[in-house]
């Protein structure tokens, strides 16, 4: 009874104050009063909201961006493959982790830094918001977000001859277009440059990608989210595969989750764009989840 | 537990004091939260502002013989009407103050809304961080419309 009392009078009170901007009184009116302010209201830029939950769609970065002072922070897991069986209790027995701390720097910057496990792999990165999709006032029908990132490899990998702190480093550059077609479809293209400064056989060192990226909304709280990149590359080697991805995307007040399948293992822009070693449609699926919380 | 204040300067109001009637007309995405966050979910939420742009109010009252030749001073109103949030319409009953000073009218008023009666859901893992009932106050200067 105590604790039932306490939460109640602990509940929040949303208190929603209107004051004027302009308002009129008349004496004689002849129309409906509602119509006269219908006409008076002045034309107003509509911005597209929630066009992604998160800062994430799979993977990938998605075109959001945290607003000033906020500050999010990401807990990623990936687990193994789902086929390896019960031996490795499909997957869950080996987890990679990402933790990340990202900042709105102003309403349109956001600066980031993470820490993946998978290869020791630490990054940081910068996305700009350049054009917000809106109607009325403003009519964009897209929103487009420039994204650059900074990953080193700090895991000592044999198989690199060299291993000198250039040789560990790799860019990324993404330009990220999006736009919410319906209130519940958004879509985002994503072309990417990857550079690596340092590569094993015949890969190459500079990678373009196209990633393309949806979500569907099902209700208020859920979403399904898919995420795919192409790489445009005349690599060979059959080992490297393009990144595919789906996910569930839960969304409850300052928290979003994400339950994620996908064929990669590495949650860096290098590591799950150019380095993908799993066959999707051969059950190489790497469950994974993101839990994001912002304060 | 905090408490959640958004402010909306953009509100539009008018007085027909012959008539005795008044209509209030908002948009709703033009709530201002501290939080931007809380404003995302807001508008995408609960108040599903995409679809139910707007907010509005229309209501009828007894204009004191007083106000009606204008003399300056403040009037107590019931004020009875309609009131559409999120799609929903609903009658309501409130207390409204006009005050006439020197030429200029300005009306205050206070309500509550009951969320659950505007078929808006508030999921049961955030239902102890949000209150059932909201408190809406609202002040208006008039001018007189051409």
């Amino acid at each position: 009874m105590i604790t039932k009392f306490i939460n109640k009078i602990m509940r929040k009170t949303l208190l929603l104050t209107t004051l004027l901007l302009l308002s009129i009184f008349s004496i004689k009116a002849q129309d409906d009063l509602l119509d006269i302010l219908n006409n008076e209201q002045a034309p107003e830029t509509n911005y597209a909201l929630a066009t992604f939950k998160g800062a994430r769609l799979i993977n990938g970065h998605t075109i959001v961006t945290r607003k000033a002072k906020e500050l999010e922070f990401i807990i990623s897991h990936r687990f193994g493959r789902i086929n390896t069986g019960i031996d490795e209790f499909f997957g869950l027995d080996g987890a990679n982790v990402r933790f990340s701390l990202e900042y709105g720097i102003t309403n349109d910057l956001t600066g980031g830094i993470g820490r993946n496990s998978f290869e020791k792999v630490y990054d940081g990165f910068l996305k700009y918001a350049l054009l917000k999709q809106s109607t009325g006032k403003v009519n964009m029908p897209i929103s487009v977000t420039a994204f650059s990132s900074v990953a080193i490899r700090t895991l000592d990998d044999p198989t690199f001859q060299a291993d000198d702190f250039n040789s560990k480093v790799s860019y990324t550059h993404q330009l990220l277009l999006a736009r919410k077609f319906s209130e519940k479809f958004s879509f985002q293209f994503a072309p990417t440059y990857v550079h690596r400064n340092k590569v094993l056989g015949n890969q190459e060192n500079d990678i373009i990608a196209l990633g393309i990226g949806g979500r569907m909304k099902l209700n208020t709280r859920l979403a399904l989210n898919a995420e795919y990149y192409y790489r445009l590359t005349s690599e060979i080697d059959p080992t490297y595969k393009d990144s595919i991805g789906i996910g569930l995307e839960i969304e409850t007040g300052g928290h979003v989750f994400h339950l994620n399948l996908a064929n990669s293992r590495s949650m860096v822009e290098r590591g799950f764009i150019t380095e993908t070693d799993g066959n999707f449609f051969k059950g190489d699926i790497h469950f994974g989840f993101n839990i994001s919380r912002v304060f | 537990m905090e408490n959640i204040e958004a402010n909306n300067h953009k509100v539009l109001s008018i007085v027909d004091l012959s008539k005795g009637q008044v209509a209030v007309d908002l948009l709703i995405k033009a709530f201002e939260f501290e939080k931007k966050l809380m404003q995302e979910h807001f508008n995408e939420n609960y108040m599903e502002s995409e679809k139910f742009p707007k907010s509005t109010f229309k209501g009828t009252f007894t204009v004191p013989e007083a106000l009606k030749s204008m003399t300056d001073g403040s009037y107590e109103l019931d004020v009875k009407g309609d009131l559409t949030i999120h799609g929903v319409t609903k009658p309501i009953e409130t207390k409204s103050t006009l005050t006439l000073k020197g030429g200029k009218l300005s009306g205050s008023l206070l309500f509550n809304v009951n969320v659950k009666e505007f078929d808006i859901k508030i999921p049961n893992v955030v239902v102890k961080n949000i209150a059932e009932t909201v408190e809406v106050t609202a002040n208006f200067d008039y001018e007189v419309y051409k």
